[in-house]
């Protein structure tokens, strides 16, 4: 992970939104590119559209929640899921929820997209571990 | 003097031999021949000459020389010694022998004649020779001697007459022609008289011969007849007897060939059977067709034999002939042979001599072939003999067989009731052998009981032949037990042959047996039949069969009390007509299943009772498929499937429930977690010394915010679980219209800024029992939801209706809001916190609350809905719930 990554955020909680965006620019720098999204239509939207523009050599790193009304984070991956295959490269999904429904974890350590699960909520510490 | 003699007689008969080897040496005649006997005569007179002569010689020779006449003494020795050589040389020929003795007693007798004075001894000497040559020579040669010997005398004559001879005058010519005449006239009748004996003995002995020859023959015939006589006796068949016959014919009848032939009158051919003397090649030969007129013809016929004894001259067939003469064959004859009358064939035989047959020959030969046409009838008969007899020892096997191993017992009891015969069967069936009851009174072997009727049954057919009566007796056996009988007694007294009453039974203890079995059978049948009845009619379930129409045949009495019908009720009606309509197809389709052999004891379905109620039945049944009818048992299964209902709505509500748990526990956490989760963040970040202010700043702030939301969702819960915990409040009744009206007044600035409107229909149910706070609840939110979710610039309308249903009633809301998109949220629609319409703040409980709050009171609550067009909640109570 480096700093000229780029972090897209999902979520529907904005207090949460808040906090990552307070831990990711305290971790990397405040020149972090984050986005954060609370409506999950908007940000599937911004990742094809982004990440469609070629020349990016860097990675997106998704943050994603699993519980938001009307899509779930199980239906944004679908819909990446659709994407075309550079975009998919370019990204590096994680599961970020606050549920501790093994089935859940379950679902999306199996989900060939999502890369890892992550506990709510996201400290510096576990930001380091992900750099590594 | 023994001896001596015996030496002599030796001697002379080595003598004797000596001189018949010699002279007979190569002439063996046939002593039945006269010269046979001439030549021993010959020899003889040579083996006695020279011995005897010497008592002559001697005393001539003597005188000869004694009396000055020596050529008389060499003429004597002369001849003496020729005659020597004559007799003993080998190697001459007997007529030259013959001759030369004739010869020198001629010259002798001439000798004698010329020198000596008186005449005598030549004379005595001619006449010897005259004598002899009749003997030796035949009868002929004696008068040629004779003639000879007057020749001589008459030469000697004019000898005399001439003064030639050297005595002359001691000879005077009347004396010599008167001694002279003597010799001459002595020598004839010597010659005549030895030629008629000769010639007497010549004809004796061929007559003899002849007779001989005869007698032979004849012999030869009757010993042939004989041999043929004796075939006939002892052979057993046609075929030895012919071949016999003509072995016989060849071997001592003499016949050169002998052939016996069949007449084969469709081809008009004779077919040699038999033969002896013809050889292989010619065999065929005789196997031909027969011309018309030809021998076998005529003997075919006339049924006469047919003789050629000449057959050179006077048979016309001309190949015939040449056969003949090939083989030597003289004269023929052909005999008929007859069988049963019928010429069949001919007895064919040749000899080798012409005028072989003569009648005497004939008639044997004819004797001969009728004695065996005779054999052949007999032959016949005897066949025909053996062949009855055959039949008859067949037939009578038969019927032996027949009566003594029939298993039915066949006996013979006289007019006093004694048996007089049994068949074996009787032993087999009664155990007594036939010596045990034979001559008994057969009234003895009969039960007691039965024997009355016997009596009288018997009684009555002895007044009629012919008569006959059935009966079935106990009979006694052997060891003493009684069995069974069935048979008939006839009465043949007056048939011949027979004369007793016949009777003929056999043994039905079985089926005696078997009839008391039927009978105690039957009985059992009975009581197992009422046994089976009083179960039937005891049991709870109906117990029925069904025929393949579907009609009911038997019903047991338990229908009454399941469908309300009672059995006579049922019987030919067919069943589906008491099935409830919905479940008719499936009951004729599993009826089809169970007719095909796949019997089911798991079917239920609904019936209507009498009443009209409806049962659930729970059927058993199995196809007979010879019999075409289906076993069914039927149990109530009403209240069973009432209660399974329950427990299954019990079930699933449990399940349901404990879903809702779970799903209810991970939401709490969740968004329990979610604010702590929060707190926890920005309390890490708080913690870091080179934060910056502006992150302080941040972070407290978020923190708090996370803070109080964490303590909203706490209230919720409480809400909840308030709601969810066993409060049992008290029902009462309330009516809906009224329950509208409240609410309606409650949030009556709300309607009016809205310009809600509210309809209702409470026509049906109008009223429930039920907790008055829940019911408020239930109704406030399902309103208020209508109304938050309105479409925008649509005045949100209001429907609540009740409706009754089959076993609850049923209260609708409907609206013409915003409705929902079902398909997608279906699942999540009462779930806690979720939000369908993120535009429009709600917290996302209000329908989990609706939800909670409807299945404490004990119902259901489904919704229909349609993007932009409205949505339909229908809460539904079941009346047990009520």
């Amino acid at each position: 992970m480096k700093a000229t990554d780029k972090f897209v955020i999902i979520d529907d909680d904005d207090v949460a939104i808040m906090l990552y965006n307070l831990t990711l620019k305290h971790a990397l720098g405040n020149k972090t590119d984050v986005r954060c999204f609370n409506m999950a239509d908007d940000g599937v939207t911004y990742i094809n559209n982004e990440l469609k523009k070629p020349g990016t050599k860097s990675k997106t790193i998704l943050f994603l929640d699993i519980n938001m009304p009307l899509l779930t984070g199980w239906d944004v991956l679908d819909l990446i899921e659709k994407m075309d295959e550079n975009i998919k490269k370019q990204l590096i999904i994680f599961i970020l929820s606050s549920s501790i429904d093994p089935n859940d974890k379950k679902r999306a350590i199996d989900h060939p997209l999502v890369t890892d699960f992550i506990e709510k909520p996201l400290t510096v510490e576990k930001l380091q571990a992900l750099i590594n | 003097m023994e001896q001596i003699k015996k030496n002599y007689i030796g001697l002379w008969t080595r003598y004797k031999n000596y001189v018949k080897k010699n002279v007979l040496a190569n002439d063996e005649g046939d002593s039945k021949k006269v010269s046979y006997w001439r030549n021993a005569v010959f020899c003889n007179i040579l083996t006695y000459l020279t011995p005897l002569s010497v008592i002559a010689l001697i005393p001539c020779i003597f005188m000869a020389f004694t009396n000055g006449v020596p050529i008389v003494g060499f003429a004597d020795l002369f001849t003496f010694l020729l005659v020597v050589v004559i007799t003993l040389s080998a190697g001459i020929k007997l007529q030259t022998r013959k001759y030369i003795f004739i010869f020198i007693l001629y010259c002798l007798s001439l000798t004698l004649l010329y020198y000596l004075p008186f005449p005598g001894p030549g004379l005595l000497f001619l006449l010897t020779v005259t004598i002899f040559s009749s003997l030796i020579y035949s009868s002929s040669a004696a008068y040629y001697s004779a003639i000879t010997n007057t020749f001589i005398c008459v030469c000697f004559a004019l000898l005399i007459y001439f003064n030639i001879i050297p005595y002359s005058n001691s000879h005077n010519l009347g004396a010599w022609i008167a001694i002279s005449s003597n010799l001459i006239f002595l020598s004839f009748v010597c010659a005549k008289c030895l030629h008629l004996l000769l010639e007497g003995l010549a004809a004796s002995l061929s007559s003899n011969n002849l007779a001989e020859s005869k007698y032979e023959k004849a012999n030869r015939l009757y010993k042939f007849i004989s041999q043929i006589n004796q075939t006939i006796v002892h052979t057993q068949n046609e075929e030895a007897l012919f071949q016999k016959s003509c072995d016989i014919a060849f071997k001592i009848g003499g016949f050169k060939m002998a052939w016996i032939g069949m007449f084969d009158y469709e081809r008009k051919k004779i077919l040699l059977i038999n033969q002896n003397g013809i050889q292989e090649e010619s065999v065929p030969l005789f196997s031909a067709a027969y011309e018309n007129n030809g021998p076998q013809d005529h003997v075919l016929r006339s049924g006469s034999h047919y003789v050629c004894n000449d057959i050179e001259n006077d048979l016309e067939l001309e190949k015939w002939k040449v056969f003949a003469s090939l083989n030597d064959i003289g004269s023929c004859i052909i005999l008929p042979v007859k069988r049963k009358g019928v010429i069949i064939g001919s007895f064919n035989l040749y000899a080798t001599e012409i005028n072989f047959f003569d009648d005497a020959e004939i008639a044997l030969l004819e004797e001969a072939t009728g004695d065996i046409s005779f054999a052949l009838d007999v032959f016949e008969k005897y066949k025909q003999h053996k062949l009855v007899e055959k039949l008859i020892i067949e037939n009578e096997n038969r019927f032996r067989t027949l009566i003594e191993k029939s298993t039915d017992v066949k006996m013979l009891t006289n007019i006093k009731g004694e048996f007089i015969y049994g068949s074996p069967s009787v032993t087999k069936l009664l155990g007594y052998s036939i010596n045990e009851f034979l001559n008994k009174s057969a009234f003895n072997f009969f039960h007691p009981d039965d024997l009355p009727d016997l009596i009288r049954n018997r009684t009555i057919i002895l007044e009629a032949a012919g008569k006959s009566f059935s009966f079935q007796y106990r009979v006694l056996h052997k060891n003493g037990h009684w069995v069974w009988c069935e048979g008939t007694l006839t009465n043949m007294l007056h048939e011949p042959g027979i004369h007793a009453f016949v009777s003929n039974f056999r043994d039905i203890s079985e089926r005696k047996l078997a009839e008391q079995n039927l009978i105690t059978f039957s009985e059992n049948l009975n009581r197992t039949a009422s046994d089976l009845q009083k179960i039937m009619d005891s049991s709870l379930d109906i117990i029925c069969t069904i025929n393949e129409k579907g009609k009911f045949v038997n019903v047991s009495k338990a229908a009454e009390n399941i469908l309300g019908y009672t059995p006579d009720e049922l019987v030919g009606k067919k069943y589906i007509e008491m099935v409830l309509d919905e479940d008719v197809g499936k009951t004729n389709e599993i009826a089809l299943e169970i007719m095909s052999g796949h019997p089911s004891t798991s079917f239920e379905n609904r019936y209507l009772h009498k009443s009209g109620s409806v049962l659930h039945i729970l059927w058993s049944a199995n196809w007979d498929k010879e019999l075409r009818v289906m076993y069914c048992i039927a149990k109530d299964i009403t209240a069973r499937k009432k209660a399974e209902e329950e427990k299954e709505k019990m079930g699933s509500d449990l399940i349901q429930r404990s879903k809702n748990q779970e799903q209810f526990a991970y939401i709490v956490s969740h968004n329990l977690r979610a604010p702590v989760s929060n707190i926890l963040g920005f309390a890490e970040l708080l913690k870091y010394e080179n934060s910056s202010p502006a992150l302080i700043r941040d972070s407290m702030k978020g923190m708090s915010i996370a803070a109080s939301k964490l303590d909203e969702v706490i209230k919720d819960l409480n809400e909840i679980l308030q709601i969810r915990s066993m409060i049992s409040e008290n029902r009462s009744d309330i009516h809906f219209q009224g329950l509208v009206e409240n609410i309606s007044l409650s949030i009556d600035n709300i309607m009016e800024k809205e310009n809600v409107i509210i309809r209702t229909d409470f026509t049906a149910i109008d009223k429930m029992l039920s907790v008055r706070t829940y019911l408020y609840s239930i109704f406030y939110n399902l309103i208020i939801n209508s109304i938050k979710f309105h479409r925008p610039g649509v005045p949100p309308l209001i429907e609540i209706k009740s409706r009754l249903t089959l076993n609850g009633m049923q209260l609708i809301f409907k609206d013409n809001g915003l409705g929902i998109d079902l398909k997608h949220h279906n699942e999540n629609l009462f779930g806690l916190y979720k939000r369908f319409h993120l535009n429009i703040d709600g917290k996302g409980m209000g329908l989990f609350m609706i939800k909670t709050q409807v299945e404490k009171l004990g119902g259901k609550i489904s919704v229909i809905s349609e993007v932009n067009n409205g949505t339909e909640f229908t809460i539904e109570f079941e009346n047990n719930s009520l």
